[in-house]
């Protein structure tokens, strides 16, 4: 479904030059929830830019449902890659009511927009149609992340790329998302990217999981092989140990 | 937009509905900041004035009397006479008109200007805005005052060439908040998803980014608007404004110049016109930044 | 209560009935209600989820709450003295000084236009009275003992310089330069990376336990509470409503802990579908007073 090879990612030149991505490769099947994880600064979040067209000047080469996307896409290529992202504070226009923000793909896509359509989508991801009028200051952050969501789902992407959709959530509300998260890749047969700082959000919902660090693939592994420590790169190791729960030196 | 006609048919009026909350919002949050509320009154009732000066005028106001001039403010002249023998109070009203003109033109020419030209510049970044931010530099470094004199020279003085004159030196800073707000917004999470739906630029700028310029812009406009009354006075006063007879405030104060040692009420009372009415604006200008934001609501 | 059978000596500080709101009449909020709850030489750790009031409560021990806000304890005591009572200048000589505090992001706390030495050198003199070379010694001093590689250096650096894991050690550095009886954390380690994290909490439980200084570590993160802290205190809709030493919160009894623990994504146990929590409004009613006595 999703082939990327070898992308590099510069800024500026010469010695001030900042690379974060550095021959960056891997392939992911359709229907798959794949997931990226790694710390601030690894890259993991330029290299969903880069897939998700919002960043031009990667070098290398993607393959999406079999054809190479070129720099600048056209709206049509557009439809196929969605995303959600971070901050569910930022992720609305305020000045627009929720029924707006969903209605605006459909006419950016030319695709009919009516009331029916725009309340599906509200109701795919558990909000009532009460909500197309209500304006983003009026809802919580769990909210938010559905609206982004149900955005994100409106013009029928086959790729869904999550930009560490739970990590400005509580507890609570997390679980709640990572539920509807999964329940609507089966249900559309979506394929996602997953990218998170968290280990146990990552191998609770990937089947399969690459580590980043300074922009480099550290390691490709399954939830398996991090749950039972099946012979990890010393990077990753460190990773899941400091996940862990913190354990006091003998009192 | 032939949508929402059968399928839910609330729709239409509940937007209209959504529109007058809006409204009544704004107004609560409006009213709570007293100057505010003190200056827009003012301002009303200036408009009020200068819609109603030719019935509520006592004299006309291009009534010379030499007999009776420079008579100091009595129970017929409530604001004294001027050195040609006309009514002050008759000339400050018939001026009001004259000022709010001059205002709201150069303010409805500079908004729509600088606002295109800021969030461009500010949006497309590259070599747009190089090239707009070098032309905004060369405009801003124009005095208003330098320009008008060029601008008479080339077409004459009066009240339209004055108003193009400060229209043409008053939208750089515009332009400028415009960028710089543009630059702020540019970088959010919904802009970004607006791009990857597939959103023309021109939709994103007019969609999306200009409603949130908007409330600083509007400030700043009326803000400004203070600036212009000063300015047009000033031009007035140099006699590049609007020409006498014209009863212009600051055209007032100009001839009323060479007499006020002795006879105060011919520079005193446009002058005092003046400073209400460009504090007015300021203290709308002020309360409207805090009414604008629906997050504080 | 088991609080008490800890303290053997009278606690740091005691909290009774406290009331925190914010606004006037009929529209105003109860941010913190009728908590009560009693600080020790340990590390107690106050877990809540965004609005529980947990950030409220930190500022309300310091009386650092904005002028909306009105705070009414039956007891607000530190290290016996009422400063529920006490004014804003005998509160200036407490805070900074005697209860610290460190907040989540360094960036803020620190002044960007000072180098770090100067930073601390500041609260070194402020606090202890010393200055020049005499003073640029313990400033290295507090900076190695914050385990930063290369004191001298970073004596010279600007905070922009320096990354957040070191930030936060300057911050620690600094909190315990005036030797404080408590401190205060809201959200060290919410801003840093998990490695880094981990070496930055050694560091804290070293320093804590080393001068038996009361640590309240307010956090919305369960797992890191559990592991990190002696004590846990549940906060939920501006209340308490669990309170259970850290090593038994897999045996915590209300169903809003239990809900937390179980809807928490863990690497050991894959399950399909995470449990979602399901709100009672009844957590919401009035806790009886008698949470602890």
């Amino acid at each position: 479904m999703i082939e990327i090879e070898s992308i590099n990612l510069t800024y500026g030149h010469g010695k001030s030059a900042v690379r974060p991505l550095n021959g960056v490769s891997f392939k992911i099947e359709k229907g798959e929830a794949f997931g990226i994880v790694g710390e601030s600064g690894c890259g993991k979040s330029s290299l969903l830019r880069c897939i998700g067209g919002l960043e031009r000047g990667w070098e290398g080469r993607i393959w999406i449902g079999g054809s190479e996307i070129s720099h600048s896409r056209k709206a049509h290529e557009m439809r196929v890659v969605q995303m959600v992202f971070q901050d569910p504070y930022g992720t609305l226009h305020p000045r627009h009511t929720i029924g707006t923000a969903l209605f605006e793909p459909l006419r950016a896509q030319g695709m009919p927009g009516s009331g029916e359509i725009i309340e599906k989508a509200l109701s795919d991801v558990g909000l009532s149609p009460s909500f197309r009028t209500r304006y983003p200051h009026q809802l919580s952050g769990g909210q938010r992340q559905r609206v982004a969501i149900a955005r994100a789902l409106i013009i029928g992407p086959d790729v869904v790329l999550l930009d560490e959709p739970t990590s400005a959530l509580d507890v609570s509300v997390q679980a709640e998302i990572l539920n509807l998260l999964s329940e609507l890749r089966k249900l559309k047969n979506l394929t996602y990217i997953l990218v998170s700082h968290d280990l146990a959000v990552t191998a609770h919902m990937c089947d399969r999981l690459v580590v980043m660090n300074s922009g480099k693939i550290v390691e490709e592994l399954t939830g398996d092989d991090l749950r039972n420590n099946n012979n990890c790169h010393p990077y990753t190791r460190e990773l899941i140990e400091s996940s862990q729960r913190y354990k006091k030196a003998a009192a | 937009m032939t949508i929402a006609t059968n399928a839910i048919p609330s729709a239409s009026s509940s937007r209209l509905e959504r529109s007058m909350q809006q409204l009544l919002g704004f107004w609560k949050m409006f009213r709570t900041d007293l100057p505010g509320v003190v200056g827009l009154a003012v301002i009303l009732f200036l408009v009020l004035l200068a819609t109603a000066a030719p019935i509520l005028a006592p004299f006309d106001p291009y009534l010379q009397s030499l007999g009776s001039a420079l008579q100091p403010p009595s129970w017929k002249h409530w604001a004294g006479t001027d050195e040609l023998g006309r009514d002050i109070l008759s000339r400050l009203l018939f001026g009001a008109r004259t000022t709010l003109l001059i205002v709201i033109s150069v303010s409805l020419l500079v908004a729509p200007i600088g606002l295109c030209i800021g969030v461009c510049s500010g949006y497309f970044g590259g070599w747009v805005d190089k090239v707009l931010m070098r032309i905004v530099d060369i405009f801003l470094a124009l005095p208003s005052l330098v320009l008008a004199l060029a601008f008479v020279a080339a077409l004459g003085s009066g009240a339209e060439n004055a108003v193009l004159a400060m229209a043409f030196t008053a939208w750089p800073p515009i332009a400028r908040l415009a960028r710089a707000e543009t630059l702020s917004i540019r970088s959010s999470d919904f802009i970004s998803a607006a791009r990857m739906y597939g959103a023309s630029p021109l939709r994103i700028i007019f969609r999306h980014i200009v409603p949130l310029c908007l409330p600083s812009i509007v400030v700043r406009v009326t803000l400004s608007m203070a600036g212009f009354i000063l300015t047009a006075a000033g031009l007035g006063f140099l006699g590049l404004g609007a020409q006498p007879p014209s009863a212009e405030w600051g055209t007032m104060i100009s001839t009323g110049r060479k007499v006020m040692i002795d006879h105060w009420w011919v520079a005193a009372f446009p002058g005092m016109a003046i400073l209400i009415t460009s504090l007015s604006f300021n203290m709308v200008g002020d309360a409207l930044r805090d009414a604008m934001d629906p997050r504080t609501h | 209560m088991i609080a008490h059978q800890k303290h053997e000596a009278a606690p740091l500080l005691s909290v009774r009935g406290l009331c925190v709101r914010f606004g006037n009449g009929s529209e105003a909020v109860a941010a913190l209600r009728n908590l009560s709850f009693d600080l020790g030489k340990e590390k107690l750790g106050i877990v809540g989820e965004s609005g529980s009031g947990k950030s409220t409560l930190g500022r309300a021990i310091l009386k650092l709450l904005p002028r909306m806000a009105t705070l009414s304890a039956d007891r607000l005591d530190f290290c016996g003295s009422d400063i529920g009572k006490a004014t804003e200048r005998q509160m200036l000589q407490i805070r900074g000084r005697q209860i610290g505090l460190i907040l989540q992001d360094p960036k803020y706390a620190l002044d960007p236009t000072m180098k770090i030495g100067d930073q601390i050198g500041e609260a070194v003199t402020l606090h202890l009275g010393k200055r020049g070379k005499d003073k640029k010694n313990h400033v290295l001093e507090i900076l190695d003992s914050v385990k930063i590689r290369d004191p001298q250096r970073v004596y010279k650096l600007y905070p922009h310089q320096i990354s957040g894991g070191m930030g936060q050690r300057i911050m620690i550095a600094m909190t315990l330069v005036a030797q404080p009886k408590i401190i205060i954390a809201d959200e060290p380690t919410s801003a840093l990376d998990v490695t880094v994290r981990r070496q930055l909490l050694e560091l804290l439980d070293e320093l804590v336990t080393a001068r038996g200084i009361g640590l309240i570590f307010i956090t919305h993160d369960l797992g890191l509470a559990e592991g990190f802290c002696d004590r846990l205190l549940i906060m939920y809709s501006g209340q308490i409503l669990e309170e259970l030493p850290a090593s038994s919160l897999s045996n915590a009894k209300h169903p809003y802990t239990r809900g937390l623990l179980e809807s928490m994504p863990r690497l050991e146990t894959p399950t399909e579908r995470l449990s979602v929590l399901v709100r009672d409004p009844a957590w919401q009613r009035d806790v009886s007073r008698s949470l602890s006595q």
